[in-house]
């Protein structure tokens, strides 16, 4: 009996093996390895040399990084929102939809596969203040260029744009399979009590879908505070440094300027932050989290 | 139990395929670069395998050098026919590794090469990572070369600008590289618009009020669309720093120990910068992804301040009305210059046949069938010949009048290049396209730059 237990804990060990093997080379390895570097001065080619707490000091004083934080908390306060919930009413519009429902699934998911690199640089053309096609039809209809790029507050709006068109298909996703998983029987009772479908939705599909919601919230909070594709293609964190983020700062400081344990120390310190997150809304969500409904 | 031992080798097998794969994916890593020269690693191995190096007797066919150039790789077809010419000579094969970049980012991009063991014999360096590449110790001395060769060594040097010459020396005297091209900076003009406001190409001392009267003459409408005057050097270090030149500022001082990018000839010039675009709406705001070049060649706007490398594009675009001038003197008429040359690295197993690479890309044979419509050839006959048989742009002997003298001021490239080139463009920015205040901004700029030159004093 004793044996068999044996056996059987080495297979379960074994199958998990190749995730824990993956993880550790891709994700706890890295993580560890910033962290040791946070205390080196190093550039790849000249041996690392320790440095302390220097870096860190040097955290606390670097004005550029206190910008980038400030950018990357607008980034969330304006992409969350729209991610989670434009995806949600999306997502429940198709899901109701009786004709075209395909269509409108493909047209709303087709910008995710396609590579942010090459669509952000037509999007840069389409944006562009004199010779954009966007103010070519402002133009047409009397108005005069919108600064889409070049203008400090417009350029989150195009990037929120941006952002909604190309990756709103990930989160869409996520809600339309949460919604097909929903049990029908659930809308039948409501139907037959004559339950209004603002009333079904707010107290049996949010409810229900609240698992969702809540992977998707963590998903977007994370991916947001990584975020530098979108500034990076459309505005190489500009104009200024208006758009600069926390990954641009960490691309800059490590792989443009080569302060390798620099970079680590700020990318460490955002993970850290990613994880007190995470961690806050893994404690918050007993509170409206509904997993138990079958 | 048959199946429980099923269970566990199927188990084994995934790992082991993971691990193997996990291995294979990072020797795959870093791109076609790294994987060409890991190609080169492997060709390189057997020969030290099979006896030590062609020093110790190994046959010079046996050996593949490995050369970087910065490019997007048109001229890669070109430079690998060469190549071929070099390996016909003298058995050495040479492979190219196009990197696709700013001068900046090659830099960067080879750094990360020699850091990561990839074997790197040369690499075309330009003046933005030389002093880095020194301070790194990554690059190995040609005096040995030089004194062996000096005949050779002479011609290339007499014919080359003294002043370029000096950028490829450390402090104690040795001389890495010789000159490969170089570039000035010079405004550009659509001639076309100016024909459209009749007027004719400046003199070449014309002053910041000419400059502003030519702006007022060339800012039009056509079609609905405003046509401007100047394009302002926006992401362009290199171009940005002559016009500071010609008003006596620079980013920072010679010994690159403290900024003077807040001085107020250098304040004037940003501000002049700002006018143009807010105040007197003879310049576009400047935008990521609209190429200034681009803007020239379809009348967009009349002038813009390049080098020579836009004629890569004129020529690419039939754009033959075009003509070129110094910049306008605001103070003086002090022309910047920005050289190339061909390094070889320490790293290297075959440094001896890599230095007599350099050198032979140094010379006419090489550079005067490699450069034709890009950079200037810094041999001063060489860069003569080519450019004025290339015809355009018309006044084109400002690339090549002075370059066998010592007339240049090197543009500022600290070791610390790249972060002051991140300082620097971003305060462009913040002036040119958010309107911020020019004097309080070029002072964040210099508080931010001192902290990275202090390492320097």
């Amino acid at each position: 009996m004793k044996k068999k237990k044996m056996h059987d804990n080495i297979s379960g060990y074994l199958f998990l093996a190749p995730a824990l093997i993956s993880f550790f080379l891709f994700i706890g390895l890295p993580v560890g390895l910033s962290a040791v570097l946070s205390f080196f001065k190093y550039n790849l080619i000249n041996p690392a040399q320790f440095v302390g707490l220097d870096n860190i000091r040097h955290m606390f004083s670097d004005k550029g990084l206190l910008v980038a934080f400030g950018n990357t908390f607008k980034f969330l306060l304006i992409l969350c929102p729209i991610h989670c919930g434009l995806g949600l009413i999306l997502a429940f519009l198709v899901y109701k939809a009786t004709r075209f429902q395909f269509f409108f699934r493909t047209v709303i998911y087709f910008p995710s596969i396609v590579t942010t690199a090459s669509v952000a640089i037509a999007w840069g053309y389409i944006f562009s203040t004199d010779t954009g096609v966007i103010n070519y039809f402002v133009r047409l209809f009397g108005g005069s260029n919108i600064p889409w790029l070049t203008d400090r507050t417009m350029v989150y709006v195009t990037i929120a744009l941006f952002s909604f068109w190309k990756f709103i298909g990930t989160t869409f996703l996520y809600y339309f399979i949460g919604l097909q998983n929903i049990p029908n029987v659930y809308y039948e009772a409501a139907s037959i009590d004559g339950a209004s479908t603002v009333k079904t939705f707010f107290h049996i599909t949010l409810p229900l879908l609240s698992p969702t919601i809540f992977f998707v919230l963590i998903t977007n909070i994370v991916s947001v505070f990584q975020i530098f594709d979108e500034p990076y293609l459309l505005t190489n964190g500009g104009p200024g440094s208006s758009t600069k983020t926390i990954a641009f700062e960490i691309y800059q400081t490590a792989f443009q300027e080569m302060n390798i344990g620099y970079g680590a120390t700020i990318s460490f310190v955002l993970f850290l932050i990613i994880l007190a997150i995470t961690v806050i809304q893994y404690i918050g969500q007993n509170k409206w989290v509904v997993y138990d409904y079958e | 139990m048959k199946k429980r031992f099923l269970a566990l080798l199927m188990a084994a097998c995934m790992v082991i395929g993971l691990t193997g794969c996990q291995s294979g994916n990072s020797g795959n890593g870093g791109g076609s670069e790294a994987a060409e020269s890991s190609e080169t690693a492997a060709e390189t191995k057997p020969e030290e395998d099979a006896g030590g190096a062609e020093d110790a007797g190994g046959k010079k066919e046996d050996i593949t050098l490995t050369l970087a150039m910065c490019g997007d790789g048109t001229t890669k077809e070109a430079l690998d026919n060469l190549l071929k010419m070099y390996t016909e000579k003298t058995g050495i094969k040479v492979e190219s590794i196009f990197v696709a970049s700013s001068w900046g980012e090659y830099c960067t991009k080879i750094q990360t090469m020699i850091g990561g063991g990839d074997e790197l014999d040369c690499a075309i360096v330009a003046i933005e990572g030389i002093s880095k590449f020194l301070d790194m110790g990554v690059a190995a001395p040609i005096d040995d070369w030089i004194a062996a060769n000096q005949e050779i060594a002479d011609a290339i040097l007499a014919d080359t600008s003294p002043a370029f010459q000096e950028i490829f020396k450390d402090d104690a005297g040795n001389t890495y590289a010789f000159p490969f091209s170089f570039n000035n900076v010079v405004m550009h003009f659509n001639m076309d618009r100016l024909k459209e406001a009749n007027l004719e190409l400046p003199g070449e001392s014309w002053t910041k009020e000419e400059f502003l009267s030519y702006c007022e003459a060339l800012t039009t409408e056509k079609d609905g669309i405003k046509q401007y005057a100047i394009a302002v050097p926006y992401g362009e270090y290199f171009c940005a720093e002559a016009w500071l030149y010609n008003n006596g500022a620079s980013y920072m001082n010679e010994d690159f120990t403290e900024s003077t990018i807040n001085s107020p000839e250098s304040v004037e010039i940003f501000q002049l910068w700002q006018d143009l675009i807010y105040k007197y709406g003879y310049a576009p705001v400047p935008e990521e992804n609209v190429g200034a070049i681009d803007q020239i060649i379809n009348g967009q706007v009349a002038m813009g301040s390049w080098g020579r490398w836009p004629t890569a594009q004129y020529v690419a675009n039939d754009f033959k009305d075009v003509a070129v001038q110094y910049l306008p003197s605001f103070s003086q008429n002090q022309q910047i210059g920005g050289v190339d040359g061909i390094f070889t690295f320490n790293s290297s197993k075959h440094l001896e046949e890599a230095k007599e690479l350099a050198a032979w890309m140094s010379q006419a044979e090489f550079a005067g069938a490699y450069l034709s419509t890009g950079n200037i050839p810094a041999l001063h006959s060489l860069a003569e010949d080519k450019i004025s048989s290339l015809g355009i742009p018309e006044n084109c002997e400002l690339f090549y009048l002075d370059s066998n003298t010592d007339i240049y001021k090197p543009v500022s490239a600290p070791p610390q290049f790249t972060e002051c080139s991140n300082i620097v463009l971003t305060a462009i920015s913040e002036i040119c396209v958010n309107k911020a205040d020019v004097q309080a901004t070029l002072d964040e700029a210099a508080e931010q730059m001192n902290s990275v030159l202090a390492e320097n004093k």
